[in-house]
């Protein structure tokens, strides 16, 4: 039944069951699946970038490691923000729950909904590379077994610790005025926390053999991880030979599983209960009135920042971004006086405009736009407002979103680093354009390929084509 | 006030919805649209508001053609859908503010027409909530304000009573009659022919997408029931 359920939630996501009709369900199928060869085709080039100095260095198994963490990382901040909707937010809830269903399978239907959501991350960072080591490392029926269980269960324990403390989080903060600004907040530094661990593993693949000083802080940054994630430790020593190891792995990631959809469904109704209470009553308080343009504007905000799973998903590149550029003004001095700026030089400042670039195409606000207006789509399309004007004002909010955080990072590193004057025009100019380029993309992609019949804002949001193809297209 | 003319839609895949349709409802009266599941009433509805396109004919609202002048035309009437979905995560009051903020009412206006019809829909002291909070029935009261909130000269509506409890039934009802006593025009979908034969001064029966019958309320029924004549119209030809 279990399977079944999630079995009908897929199906009616991905809309299989058009599929021998509709021409345009066959063609979305193939343009995923293009775009998972795209993206097998990258990672599996970074895999093998990353391989070739820690095989030099005696230290491929870290390669597993690392990418297992970084995987990890991004699914555990994922599951923060997205597994209260997914597990007890859902549109069909009511329906299913009249149903003779069991609670417990109710609720495992959709922990293992948000597990094939959050496998889908891993499975792309896993599969491609363990193709990589694979070149590197003797083959057997082992390895592939290693690979079967790492691609599949990367996910789980990451999943389950995201989901627990992203619900408790929520559900403790929801009988608090403002409990949406304090989840962000909590949720954010808890994020930059995972950020910094996941941060302090980094280290330069630029060719060459790395150091015995950095395969040794390297050593010292995974040993943090794995205290953190102890399913890391036991699936790097599975797959150096240690088959009990792998099989502990296997039954821990089974088990954290088990125990999430245990717990979910005991507290399922509680949490549903706090969710769609609502409180105490609050009455009619007049409010100013306001322009066209302006009531548009902040329709927008409250639809955007009214919804967590929107704002983590697309505002993502953007804290890292402001993240970065706060580091850089902290360590100034540290970063200065360090050899790599020096010898990096103007080629390493030759880059910024890119890497701005680069997290603001991890921010499409305007892909999901349409689609998240949903089932009400009606009332925009009833009132006397002309679409342009309402195209416009998505898209003028997207670009106060991403530019704010992109001027004050370029403003930042203004300060800190040593630039031509040019160059420092350049810094604000080309992020900016970069801007307007992703957003009006992104906004026809999703006017072109609008999903409104969605149940779960994160159908739109993390699993939708328009966003897909518009972070493909960025 | 609302006139459609020779108005059809077909569908992707060839489904004809609704096949020519010409309707006028005039000032002051309230017209039920009555027909079964799939007759092309919620098709209907929502090319008349301009939530949808249309492939031939005309509709017009106070003789403004909703797809030469959506705005103005829209500016002039409210709709209230079948299933209120609405932003959940606002707040009552942001909602309606947005909707009166749209329509350019007055801070006065609509605080008078806010307080007034939530008070008479008991919905006042929930405003401050944030919609996620509310009922279906809440929900409902919600959006019949806010198509109240501008004094539309045209309210349209899918299935109006569906949800309600009946004390607010009753008084939608009130405020229906009392528009169409200032010379406003009400066109609603309905199933509950109970309602229509009380309510409606006009009606129109459709069947798969055509009209098979219209006229007042006496000239539709004669002596039998609504019920009775629609069951004979609908079943007729079947």
């Amino acid at each position: 039944m279990m399977l079944k359920l999630a079995g009908i939630y897929w199906t009616e996501q991905l809309k299989l069951g058009s599929l021998k009709t509709d021409k345009k369900t066959r063609w979305r199928l193939v343009g995923l699946l293009a775009l998972g060869i795209y993206v097998f085709g990258m990672v599996y080039s970074f895999a093998n970038a990353m391989a070739a100095p820690l095989s030099e260095s005696g230290s491929l198994a870290r390669l597993a490691e690392l990418f297992m963490t970084a995987g990890s990382g991004l699914v555990i901040l994922s599951t923060l923000f997205s597994a209260r909707d997914i597990l007890f937010s859902y549109k069909d809830r009511e329906m299913l729950s009249a149903m003779p269903i069991k609670r417990g399978t109710l609720v495992g239907s959709r922990v293992l909904i948000l597990l094939i959501y959050e496998s889908v991350f891993t499975f792309m960072l896993m599969l491609p590379m363990f193709v990589a080591l694979g070149r590197r490392m003797t083959v057997g029926p082992y390895y592939i077994l290693c690979a079967v269980v790492g691609c599949l269960l990367t996910a789980c324990a990451p999943a389950v610790i995201g989901a627990v403390l992203g619900t408790g989080l929520s559900a403790l903060l929801s009988g608090f005025r403002g409990a949406k600004i304090l989840r962000y907040a909590v949720l954010a530094l808890f994020a930059l926390g995972v950020m910094a661990v996941s941060m302090s593993t980094g280290f330069t693949a630029g060719g060459g053999r790395l150091s015995e000083e950095a395969v040794g802080k390297l050593d010292e940054a995974m040993a943090s991880v794995r205290s953190f994630l102890p399913t890391v430790r036991l699936f790097s020593d599975g797959l150096s030979g240690e088959p009990l190891k792998l099989a502990a792995f296997a039954l821990v990631s089974v088990a954290m599983t088990a125990l999430l959809i245990l717990f979910a469904s005991k507290l399922s109704p509680y949490i549903g209960a706090r969710s769609e209470g609502g409180g105490a009553a609050r009455g009619y308080v007049p409010e100013k009135t306001r322009s066209l343009s302006s009531a548009l504007f902040r329709r927008e905000s409250g639809l955007y920042f009214g919804s967590p799973l929107y704002v983590f998903n697309t505002a993502f590149g953007l804290l890292i971004l402001l993240i970065g550029a706060a580091a850089v003004v902290i360590l100034r001095r540290r970063l200065l006086d360090t050899r790599i700026m020096l010898e990096a030089g103007e080629m390493m400042y030759g880059m910024l405009p890119f890497i701005f670039a680069l997290f603001v195409s991890m921010c499409p606000i305007t892909a999901c736009t349409i689609s998240m207006e949903g089932r009400r789509f009606w009332l925009l399309r009833s009132m006397p407002v002309p679409a342009k004007k309402v195209l416009s004002t998505k898209l003028l909010f997207a670009l106060t979103v991403e530019a704010v955080p992109v001027v004050a990072a370029a403003t930042a590193l203004q300060f800190t680093l040593p630039l031509d004057t040019g160059y420092r025009v350049i810094l604000y100019v080309l992020p900016l354009v970069y801007c307007v380029f992703t957003s009006v993309l992104g906004l026809l992609i999703n006017l072109r390929m609008p999903k409104l019949d969605w149940t779960n804002e994160a159908a739109v949001v993390k699993q939708s084509g328009s966003v897909t193809l518009a972070m493909v297209s960025d | 006030m609302l006139v459609i003319k020779d108005f059809s839609k077909t569908y992707k895949g060839g489904n004809k919805a609704v096949d020519g349709l010409s309707l006028h409802v005039e000032p002051g009266v309230i017209y039920g649209f009555i027909g079964h599941n799939g007759a092309g009433k919620t098709t209907t509805i929502r090319s008349v508001v301009g939530a949808q396109s249309f492939d031939s004919g005309e509709i017009l609202i106070c003789g403004k053609s909703i797809t030469a002048e959506p705005e103005a035309a829209k500016r002039l009437m409210a709709y209230i859908p079948d299933s209120p979905e609405v932003y959940d995560n606002l707040t009552g009051t942001r909602f309606l503010d947005f909707v009166a903020d749209v329509y350019g009412v007055g801070a006065a206006e609509r605080r008078e027409r806010i307080t007034r019809y939530g008070d008479m829909f008991e919905i006042t002291s929930r405003l401050g909530n944030v919609i996620s909070t509310y009922s279906h029935g809440m929900k409902q009261k919600l959006v019949l304000i806010s198509a109240l909130i501008h004094a539309p000269r045209l309210l349209v509506l899918d299935e109006p009573f569906v949800g309600l409890d009946p004390k607010a039934a009753f008084t939608l009802k009130e405020i229906m009659r009392e528009m169409t006593d200032d010379g406003c025009a009400i066109f609603f979908s309905t199933h509950v022919l109970d309602t229509a034969e009380k309510l409606c001064d006009r009606v129109a029966i459709i069947k798969n997408g055509r009209l098979v019958a219209e006229g007042t309320m006496d000239e539709i029924r004669g002596n039998e029931s609504l019920e009775h004549v629609f069951l004979e119209l609908i079943d007729h030809d079947a």
